[in-house]
């Protein structure tokens, strides 16, 4: 919206209404000098005296009604968007321009707050918004990141947590595993351990072999040694025995190679060698080493894939901060909107006091300005009014 | 549950900035155009802590602040004044008249929320 201004009232006061201002100065003219004459011959006397005193006498009037109009022309320059009534005779008073010009500034400030304070309230939302969305940006952030701090894998394993469960878990088929193992281990030494009585069975055999061809060969002595030759029965029988003697020494023998080799290769001092001199035990806590250190590893790698988070929280942070000292200093826009709704109050009464009190003294500026610095609610306010220059001191918190 | 905090402010851009930062500190908010609306608005609810501005129409803050003194419920509700007005005349009245802290305008959201932390029951 624009203001157009008003017209200097020192313009106007020259103005005639529309005549030429020379005419009415040489009507002025022209009653000053009759007025003269007038008296210097009304002075002398005489009929010459007397005619002039009448001719100014019936002048006068004409001249003085040529500035009446004059003056009455005074208010016709005011502007006519300021809708102010037209005077159609006299000086206009200054509690009559007070009073109708200052409202009309008012209402400029009144729109002028009104729209600074809307504006301000978007502005402040919108920027709240924003910070709260970066804060919560900064805070996910915060909560999301691994430190490799020292310490921080056995935090992470602390019994009963998460990552512990999940490691025991990992861990518990290669405890079975091992158990297994060891179970066979067990059993086989257990049958190594059988492996002498074995030997013994085996030379057992062998022996029976032996007794077994030497009965076979006796039998076929004493039969002979009786005169009587075998037949053909018997021969086939002996020789049978004898087959079966030679057979069961060759089993015990190949028994007792078996039974050696076993014997060799079962001992419990080399199946305990085989599967390692590492305790079970030991081996499990190997286990669990190997995976803190992968755990490490994959905590590791991803700390190093957060610290780029951190410098977006640091950047979310310093964001935040700046945009929380923008909220300070828009708040010295709502500090204007009420500086202007008190300046604008202020001329109002001001005006409505001009109003009634059309000639005001020096006693009584005096006093308005000294309500008006009683009724100062900010230390810049009180400042400016003394004409000193304020130092701003920023917020200050005082408790109770 | 949240604690509640009643904002009291005839400035909609202050209220507006003390309510957002509040907010984010995990407070409720109720908000009051004036001492008035603050009375009208109490109705027995429970409220942990009051801020309040010193200058504004229908009834100030120090005369809310006197009127809350005297309501049994909210007699020890603790009560921050957040104002322009630094002049040491005010501040000595609004401790004679039950506030815990004054704050001087323009404030800093965190300076304010450190000052609710700190006082609110």
């Amino acid at each position: 919206m624009t203001i157009r201004p008003l017209i200097a009232p020192d313009a106007t006061a020259t103005d005639t209404g529309g005549r030429p201002p020379a005419r009415g100065m040489w009507r002025l003219a022209a009653a000053g000098a009759l007025l003269l004459a007038s008296a210097l011959l009304g002075w002398q006397g005489g009929a010459w005296g007397s005619a002039a005193a009448l001719a100014a006498a019936l002048l006068l009037p004409w001249v003085l009604r040529a500035r009446g109009s004059a003056a009455a022309g005074d208010t016709e320059g005011l502007d006519p968007m300021l809708d102010m009534p037209r005077v159609s005779g006299g000086r206009v008073g200054a509690e009559v321009m007070v009073s109708q010009v200052v409202p009309v500034w008012g209402k400029q400030l009144d729109i002028t707050r009104e729209a600074a304070a809307d504006g301000m309230a978007k502005l402040l939302e919108g920027f709240s918004l924003m910070a709260g969305a970066l804060g919560d940006l900064a805070s996910q952030i915060e909560t999301s990141q691994v430190t490799l701090a020292p310490g921080a894998v056995d935090s992470a394993l602390a019994p009963d947590s998460p990552a512990q469960v999940a490691l025991q878990a990992l861990l518990q088929p290669s405890r079975r595993a091992f158990g297994q193992r060891d179970a066979a281990v067990a059993q086989l030494v257990n049958c190594s351990n059988a492996l002498p009585e074995l030997r013994q069975l085996a030379r057992q055999a062998r022996e029976l072999g032996k007794h077994t061809r030497l009965v076979a060969f006796n039998a076929s002595i004493e039969a002979n040694r009786g005169g009587q030759g075998l037949d053909g029965g018997s021969q086939a029988v002996a020789n049978e025995t004898r087959m079966l003697a030679a057979r069961i020494a060759e089993v015990g023998e190949q028994m007792e190679r078996v039974v050696s080799r076993l014997d060799r290769e079962m001992t419990p001092e080399r199946l305990r060698g085989e599967i390692g001199d590492t305790p079970p035990d030991e081996l499990a806590q190997e286990l669990e080493l190997a995976a803190r250190q992968a755990l490490s590893s994959l905590l590791g790698a991803m700390g190093s894939a957060l610290r780029s988070s951190g410098d977006v929280k640091a950047a979310a942070q310093t964001l935040s901060s700046q945009l929380e000292e923008t909220f300070v200093n828009f708040q010295f826009g709502d500090r204007l909107a009420q500086m202007l709704d008190i300046v604008a109050r202020d001329m109002q009464n001001f005006a409505h006091w001009v109003g009634a009190n059309p000639y005001a003294t020096q006693s009584d500026a005096a006093d308005w300005l000294s309500k008006l610095e009683a009724s100062y609610t900010m230390e810049e306010q009180r400042s400016q009014h003394h004409g000193n220059v304020h130092i701003d001191r920023g917020s200050e918190i005082e408790f109770f | 549950m949240s604690k509640t905090v009643m904002i009291v402010d005839d400035s909609g851009s202050f209220r507006t900035v003390v309510k957002l930062a509040l907010q984010k500190a995990g407070y409720g908010v109720v908000e009051a155009v004036d001492g008035k609306d603050a009375v009208g608005k109490l109705n027995g609810q429970k409220l942990n802590l009051i801020v309040c501005d010193v200058n504004m129409p229908n009834m100030d803050g120090l005369t809310f602040l006197r009127h809350l003194k005297t309501t049994g419920a909210y007699k020890f509700t603790p009560v921050i004044m957040l104002t322009t007005e630094s002049q040491e005349s005010k501040k000595a009245e609004g401790k004679a008249a039950g506030a815990r802290a004054w704050i001087t305008k323009p404030f800093q959201p965190s300076t304010l929320v450190d000052a609710v932390n700190k006082l609110c029951v």
